[in-house]
């Protein structure tokens, strides 16, 4: 799994030079990340006649620097682009990287200001919604009203008996069961395979939370599925041929 | 419009490689446009290769391998410049270089019959970093693998900095994995590109670099 940051500074203060602030920003990160990184750090500053770039994979420590157009080396503030992706480095990590390297330059005496980071043009956002809605309501349908009334009955001193009008559904239980499954594998593919590897940072917590969600449907249907075999019998039942009716 | 697709991981020289291939370019008077892609929210390359004075498509916020519509839109913007002879696109480093190519194969079928005709996937160009490759064998093999089975041109890049003893041993591990027509070519983009390498990479004679 992959996970990125962004982050867009106004940075200012006694500035030497933007390059070394670039170098200073990316040393500060991957050292607090650690060895045998897999990805890597860039980051820009825009100043007067071109751009510094700098970027790194964290191999031997190595920094690269090189200057698009004319850069001017003066100036009293600057924008600073950053954008970090890595494999196998939790969000959270690279944060703790970022806010350490931010401290870091603040100490030397410089001023950051966060800029506010407009939406991208196309969100990734997976569309996943509707599988697992749908895969989560035709999991109670799978339930077997011949198991699942009695249950209810027992447990609401009776007051359940609307729950018969779902006695018409059960020959279609099959039916159902193969319309869960298919309803998870198509969520499961949208929030695991069908969509990036790595999330833009606002859409991560809604894909997070749509598994969390997803998991929880595919329990409901293992439950729902299982439940008939582990089921007691009924305590009040009468057979009337294929239905079951209770008093 | 002839497309030059760049694939290669994270860090692996993408940026610099295609830097050097517009160099050259605009040294022989031809126009050239680029299509950059970013996963993250603050767009890097673009910005950087605008600075250069070139045109730039910027599609960020996620892989551009999974997002065919924006890959489209994009190149249909692009076509519209007058005159642009080339396109150079570069995912972020880590697309699926199989379905990248997949996309571009396909791209023509909702053209029009002139356009498509006009449309040319010119190459598939994979960077491979030579001195991080056995970690990221390690780690993202199938990303590596892919990269290089579907491309035309493989360079090694970073030679300058591998151990020379280890570079043979990953030149024979690539060539495993190209196919039988691509050629491979070590190179140190850094320092920029030499004549032949841009010759298989854009199908050109090269008079000077």
């Amino acid at each position: 799994m992959f996970n990125s940051l962004s982050r867009q500074m106004i940075v200012s203060g006694p500035i030497a030079s933007p390059a070394s602030v670039l170098t200073t920003l990316l040393s500060s990160i991957v050292a607090h990340l650690g060895d045998n990184l897999v990805g890597h750090a860039k980051a820009v500053a825009h100043v007067e006649g071109g751009v510094f770039h700098a970027s790194t994979t964290g191999a031997e420590s190595v920094i690269e620097v090189k200057t698009v157009g004319e850069p001017s080396p003066n100036g009293q503030s600057f924008r600073l682009d950053f954008m970090c992706v890595f494999h196998g480095l939790r969000y959270r990590k690279l944060l703790q990287a970022w806010t350490r390297a931010v401290d870091g330059l603040v100490a030397s005496g410089l001023q950051l200001e966060p800029v506010e980071i407009s939406a991208p043009l196309a969100p990734p956002a997976p569309h996943s919604t509707l599988p697992i809605v749908g895969s989560l309501a035709s999991s109670f349908l799978v339930l077997k009203p011949c198991c699942l009334i009695p249950l209810l009955w027992t447990v609401s001193g009776g007051g359940i008996s609307f729950l018969q009008i779902f006695e018409p559904l059960e020959p279609f239980r099959p039916a159902f069961m193969v319309l869960t499954v298919a309803l998870l594998a198509a969520a499961y593919y949208s929030l695991y395979f069908g969509v990036a590897t790595v999330a833009r940072e606002s859409v991560r917590s809604s894909v997070r939370q749509s598994r969390r969600i997803l998991w929880i449907a595919t329990v409901v249907f293992l439950l729902s599925s299982i439940y008939p075999i582990l089921a007691p019998q009924p305590p009040h039942a009468v057979h009337h041929g294929a239905g079951h009716h209770y008093h | 419009m002839r497309v030059v697709s760049v694939v290669g991981f994270l860090g692996s020289g993408k940026t610099t490689s295609i830097a050097a291939l517009a160099r050259h370019l605009t040294s022989q008077r031809q126009r050239v446009a680029f299509l950059i892609n970013d996963v993250g929210e603050v767009q890097i390359d673009g910005a950087v290769i605008r600075a250069g004075g070139h045109e730039v498509v910027e599609i960020y916020g996620g892989c551009l391998c999974l997002m065919r519509d924006d890959l489209y839109q994009g190149l249909a913007e692009l076509a519209q410049i007058p005159d642009l002879g080339w396109v150079i696109i570069e995912p972020s480093g880590m697309a699926d270089a199989e379905r990248m190519s997949r996309l571009l194969e396909r791209f023509p079928r909702i053209l029009d019959a002139a356009s498509a005709a006009q449309y040319h996937l010119q190459c598939r160009l994979s960077i491979v970093d030579a001195v991080r490759y056995r970690l990221l064998m390690r780690s993202v093999p199938h990303l590596i693998r892919a990269s290089v089975r579907v491309a035309d041109v493989v360079l090694l890049n970073k030679v300058e900095a591998a151990k020379p003893s280890e570079i043979d041993a990953i030149e024979a591990d690539i060539r495993k994995n190209m196919k039988p027509s691509a050629v491979l070519q070590r190179v140190s983009a850094r320092d920029g590109l030499a004549a032949p390498v841009i010759r298989d990479v854009l199908g050109m004679a090269v008079q000077h670099v």
